[in-house]
């Protein structure tokens, strides 16, 4: 339980962990997290959320048999969700004006 | 042999009288008549003319001569021999000498080796002949015949005919009249094929010859020549020419049998399918033509599967095309359809078979060997090895094979057992083959992501192959991703260094500046290859760099403020692209990328008339010209032009009905006009199946969407509260509304609305006399108004209806049914765009809870006449401009009247207007702050609670300006806002009258004043500044899938207002989860939540 409320209090003491809360991807990963800090009730909210938005998502059927063994009482064991790609800054492109290049080789 | 000797007397005489023409004019006039005499075979006068003449000179050399060459002719070999003596000492080098001599000597000790020569010719050993001849006569022949009959078996060796050739020709020159020359030279001629036609008649009109050896000589040569005649209509001809003559003859008979049967096989062969098939196969073979070989010899095969030749060369087209497995196959069954068991062309098919077999043996061994198969590998390189033990590549594939298994002695062994010459060539590669076997690690490691092991490997391999620019460049390329890329520069400068003529070095290096997106650093680089040097890849490499140089020059001088000098760059990239499709696309790209779409479509357009010969390439072209279409129907809905961006998306949608893009034009469309079904059933389709990476935009539209197709309900409690002066300007005052809002449907929507409410002020305090004289007309019953009953409180319920359609939004309801005053409410409104800012007209008229007088209504309990129960009729305008950017501004104006019953009338207009800024603008946190002024105008003072009043505040002007901030958080399942402001106002009130609506009661009122004290009057004037300050909260958690829980409290506190609200909230959708997460801020987002 304790878990569980860390869960909590993390997810409001840092709302900079930006969650899309339309994004079924991140809404699985959300859930899992807290399938992991036996917060059932949290993913079952973002599950359905995410099942509403994409019904078809196979990923989201296995989480939702994950919680569904969970509340069998069942011992599951889930992986920690890969961390979202954090976005390689792309670099900018230059905007410095190249010299000029050497003249066009001729098809051949 | 007597022919021979007058042959010779005859030579002789001719070149004696050639000398003593210009000599002793009689010793030459005896020889003259002595030539006479013989060419007329009266040898015995001959004889006497050269007496004569050795009597006039005894010792003359060419009188000698001829005498010599008259006495063999007479069998005199004694008397010749002393003859030639005497020419010898007489003139030693006369060129008389060497014939006569020899002449004697093959009459004498040289018959033997004479006939034995010629015994050579005669069992067809020319060869030998001609070395025994040339051995007899080193100083030429005796005479012509012996010529001739030694050029005849010149000219039957292999390589004497152009020799025998001339030295016929020119015996053939020199007796023009005897027909032996001409026959023997015409024969000759007519031994090679073709024969000239003129031979050919020669040696006819020669077969005429009267002397029978010429004209069988001729006769056989004209056999032979026309027997010989390749197969054709001339052979035909010309056999039966030859048989015309010689009738009778079965070799010419039987020639032109075979002639006639071949031409007649050919012309079939010419027409049968089959048969044209495999010749034409075969040529096409022949000149590397292989595919069209393969299509022949396959119809070929098809027409005449037992044709041996068709099989077999079919086989090589497979043994070319490396399809060994099958090459073997087809060269068996050739080998097979051979009739004959020891033909050469069984041997032959037989030989390939095992060619093909051996290779792919080979084949199959080097497959299993990068398959990683190392035991079947090495099974079929020894079987390969033992197929064909002298050829080293089976030798070299199974040393390849021990190294990759890491046997490396067992690969030196094997090398040990070739020759030194074949051990030379295999071991030379043997350091290659670690190297590769290292680069091979190298790149598998690359591939799985193990970056360090890779290098480490692939270093290894550079160590062993110094040379390779290849393995360089993927080493390089590691260094580079893994941050060093100098380290992967110096590789190239040390091999360029070393090899600086090499352009594959070049190239490498070209390649690998261009993967650390140093384009202009690899253009440089080659421009150090000759031009004689450089390969296709490397000048499709050069053009490649060129253009994206140049397009991002064009792109930084666009983004300088040089748009001509881009639009210059942008001219020399399309002149320079030519048709080639792949360059104008890289030139599309920039111009796509710089928003510059008419010459982006003008360019497509250029490109599709144009020859895009891949897949790749029509996609790219298709996908741009869709952007395009997408960028016209964007800029068209940005204008809401719908009607017209409406044919474009069908277009593109018919077209194109799963293109992600198309259904977003199409799901904005349809959400344009009003269509929420279509919009959801877009982007279902766009979104089908696992959700992706890059859907997340699509799917908080849809979220929207599908909220907007539920119904919703809501409950609550709507608490607000003013302080002020018990019995009239306090107020408490709770609803619990119930609110339905339906989902969407294609007739609109529905919204119902019953608030069961209870407002109270507290009771006035009549002891206060202050207070009693101005509410009511307590002022006129003072002091005498006794136990006057006074509501504090009043309870009732309010009911509504409301409808939505697209725009527009009307309701209609009541303000609660069982107060004193019960007014009929309602509004239309519609909502819309101009240009970039939104609106939203409203015409409505709506109850004003400023008091429970302006509220509910108040019964006077001096009169029992009711008055209060205000409502705000009146039309008003909200717009605002806010993109969701960091800046967002709004205002508002509006004009109204206040209603109510006994109440006076009164206008009020109003100007509000804001400015914000997103500090924090983040989907789950924000921070704004702004700035809000508003002004207000009451035409009438009717904020007081005496009849006539209104309870509301109502200044004659009123103009403040506020500071709000407010900040908000979003967790996964709740939201958190709140909002802090301060604020400045100035205030004037207008002087009014207490009993506004009721002349006769104010006359009365101001009557009494002298006893009442009061003038009945508020006065007005300036309130002076201001200052106030607010705060609001206000937080919502989901707590079941479709369920969510809210609050919000609000307190404001300025000098004449202090109003607080306190708001309890659960909205729910009962039939499927939401798919928005809690709103931030936090909303009720139904109707009944009115304070």
């Amino acid at each position: 339980m304790r878990a569980r409320y860390l869960f909590v209090l993390a997810l409001a003491a840092v709302p900079a962990a930006a969650l899309d809360h339309a994004d079924p991807i991140a809404l699985n990963a959300a859930a899992i997290e807290a399938l992991r800090a036996d917060d059932l009730k949290t993913a079952e909210i973002l599950l359905a959320r995410a099942k509403r938005l994409a019904p078809g998502d196979s990923r989201l059927a296995k989480t939702r048999a994950a919680l569904a063994a969970k509340r069998a009482g069942e011992n599951v064991v889930l992986e920690a969700p890969p961390i979202p790609a954090a976005g390689a800054p792309a670099t900018p492109a230059s905007t410095a004006i190249a010299r000029e290049p050497p003249p066009l080789w001729p098809a051949r | 042999m007597k022919r021979a000797a007058a042959a010779l007397l005859l030579a002789g005489a001719c070149a004696a009288f050639e000398v003593f023409a210009a000599g002793d004019a009689e010793v030459a006039a005896f020889l003259e008549r002595a030539q006479f005499w013989q060419a007329r075979n009266r040898d015995d006068l001959a004889r006497d003319e050269i007496e004569k003449a050795l009597r006039v000179s005894p010792e003359h050399p060419d009188a000698l001569a001829m005498q010599a060459r008259m006495q063999l002719h007479a069998n005199q070999d004694k008397e010749a021999a002393a003859t030639l003596e005497r020419l010898r000492k007489a003139n030693p080098q006369h060129e008389a000498v060497g014939p006569l001599s020899a002449a004697l000597r093959i009459r004498g000790p040289d018959k033997d080796k004479l006939r034995r020569a010629r015994q050579f010719s005669g069992v067809g050993r020319n060869d030998e002949a001609v070395k025994a001849f040339d051995a007899l006569f080193p100083d030429g022949f005796p005479d012509d015949d012996i010529a001739l009959e030694y050029a005849n078996i010149l000219g039957g060796t292999k390589a004497g005919w152009d020799k025998a050739r001339a030295q016929l020709t020119e015996l053939a020159k020199r007796h023009p009249g005897d027909a032996r020359f001409q026959v023997a030279l015409a024969s000759h001629l007519a031994r090679r094929q073709p024969v000239p036609p003129a031979v050919i008649a020669q040696l006819k009109e020669l077969a005429k010859n009267p002397e029978n050896s010429v004209s069988r000589t001729a006769t056989e040569s004209w056999r032979r020549a026309v027997t010989n005649m390749e197969p054709g209509d001339e052979a035909v001809a010309a056999l039966r020419d030859y048989i015309a003559g010689n009738p009778g003859e079965t070799a010419a008979t039987d020639r032109l049998a075979e002639v006639t049967k071949i031409l007649a096989e050919d012309k079939r062969q010419r027409n049968d399918p089959g048969l044209k098939a495999k010749r034409e196969g075969m040529e096409a073979f022949k000149a590397e033509r292989t595919d069209e070989a393969d299509k022949l010899l396959q119809q070929a095969v098809a027409l005449y599967p037992k044709d041996a030749d068709a099989v077999g060369w079919l086989g090589l087209v497979r043994l070319r095309q490396g399809r060994h497995d099958e090459a073997h196959e087809l060269f068996t069954r050739a080998a097979s359809l051979e009739p004959r068991a020891e033909s050469k062309a069984r041997a032959k098919w037989e030989d390939l078979g095992r060619t093909a077999r051996f290779w792919g043996l080979l084949a199959q061994a080097g497959s299993a060997r990068d398959a990683g198969k190392l035991e079947v590998a090495e099974a079929r390189a020894k079987e390969a090895r033992a197929l064909d033990p002298k050829e080293p590549a089976a030798t070299a594939a199974l040393a390849r094979i021990y190294l990759a298994a890491g046997r490396d002695k067992d690969a030196e062994a094997l090398l040990a057992e070739l020759s030194p010459e074949a051990r030379q060539q295999v071991a030379a590669s043997l350091e290659d083959m670690r190297a590769s076997r290292l680069r091979d690690e190298g790149r598998r490691l690359r591939d799985a992501g193990r970056d360090a092991e890779a290098i480490a490997a692939m270093e290894k391999a550079a160590a062993v192959d110094r040379d390779d620019p290849w393995l360089r460049h993927d080493l390089a390329r590691l260094y580079a991703k893994r941050g060093d890329p100098a380290r992967g520069d110096a590789l190239f400068e040390e091999l360029a260094k070393r090899q600086p003529e090499r352009a594959d070095v070049r190239y490498a290096q070209a390649l690998y500046l261009s993967s650390t997106a140093r384009d202009l650093e690899a253009l440089a680089v080659l421009e150090d290859i000759r031009p004689a040097d450089r390969t296709d890849g490397m000048t499709s490499l050069q053009r490649r760099l060129w253009f994206s140089v140049q397009g991002r020059r064009a792109s930084a001088l666009a983004a300088a403020g040089k748009p001509e000098e881009a639009s210059r760059v942008l001219e020399s990239m399309k002149a320079s692209a030519g048709a080639d499709v792949d360059l104008l696309l890289q030139v599309a790209r920039v111009l796509r990328s710089l928003d510059r779409h008419a010459d982006l479509e003008a360019l497509l357009g250029t490109i599709d008339a144009g020859r895009v010969s891949t897949t790749a390439q029509e996609a790219e072209v298709a996908e741009m010209k869709a952007a395009l279409s997408r960028r016209r129907v964007d800029l068209l809905m940005d204008q809401r032009d719908y009607a017209a961006a409406k044919p474009l998306v069908e277009a593109a949608l018919a077209a194109n009905p799963n293109d992600p893009n198309v259904l977003g034009d199409a799901t904005r469309l349809a959400m344009r006009e009003g269509r929420v079904d279509d919009a959801v059933a877009y982007e279902r389709r766009a979104l089908a199946g696992d959700a992706g990476e890059g859907d997340a935009w699509r799917y908080r539209r849809l979220s929207e969407l599908l909220d907007r197709e539920v119904d919703w309900y809501a409950t609550g409690l709507d608490w607000l509260y003013r302080s002020g002066t018990k019995g009239k300007s306090q107020m408490s005052a709770q609803e619990i509304p119930l609110g339905f809002r339906q989902g969407w449907t294609r007739d609109g929507q529905w919204l119902l609305k019953a608030a069961p409410a209870h407002v109270a002020s507290g009771t006035l305090d009549l002891q206060d006399s202050f207070e009693t004289s101005t509410f009511g007309t307590l002022l006129l019953c003072q002091p005498n108004c006794g136990n006057v009953p006074l509501v504090a409180s009043e309870t009732g319920l309010a009911l509504g209806v409301g409808y939505e359609k697209d725009a527009w939004r009307a309701d209609l309801g009541s303000s609660p049914i069982g107060f004193p005053v019960v007014n009929v409410v309602g509004g239309v409104a519609h909502s819309g765009y101009l240009g970039p800012m939104s609106y939203t007209l409203d015409l409505s008229r709506r109850a004003l809870p400023s008091s429970q007088l302006s509220y509910a209504g108040v019964k006077d309990p001096n009169t029992g006449r009711t008055w209060g129960g205000v409502v705000t009729n009146g039309l008003r305008l909200n717009v605002s401009r806010d993109s969701g950017g960091d800046y967002g501004a709004w205002g508002v104006a509006g004009l109204y009247r206040l209603t109510g019953r006994n109440v006076q009338d009164n206008d009020k207009a109003e100007l509000m207007a804001g400015i914000y800024r997103r500090f924090i603008n983040e989907d789950d946190q924000l921070m704004t702050a702004g700035l809000s002024t508003m002004f207000w105008r009451f035409s009438e003072n009717a904020g007081e609670y005496t009849f006539g009043h209104g309870g509301y505040y109502s200044p004659k002007a009123y103009r403040s300006v506020s500071l709000p901030v407010t900040y908000g958080v979003r967790t996964p399942l709740m939201s958190l806002w709140a909002r802090a402001s301060v604020s400045v106002a100035w205030s004037e009130s207008r002087r009014a009258p207490f009993f506004p609506t009721d002349s006769a009661l104010q006359a009365q009122a101001e009557a009494m004043a002298p006893a009442t004290g009061v003038d009945p009057f508020y006065s007005g004037g300036s309130n002076g500044r201001s200052f106030g300050r607010s705060f609001a909260a206000a937080g919502e958690r989901q707590i079941a899938p479709g369920v969510f829980f809210g609050g919000r409290i609000e307190i404001e506190r300025s000098t004449n207002y202090t109003p607080s609200r306190f708001l309890l909230y659960f909205r729910f959708t009962p039939c499927e989860p939401a798919a928005r997460p809690v709103a931030l801020p936090p909303e009720p987002g139904l109707p009944g939540f009115q304070y």
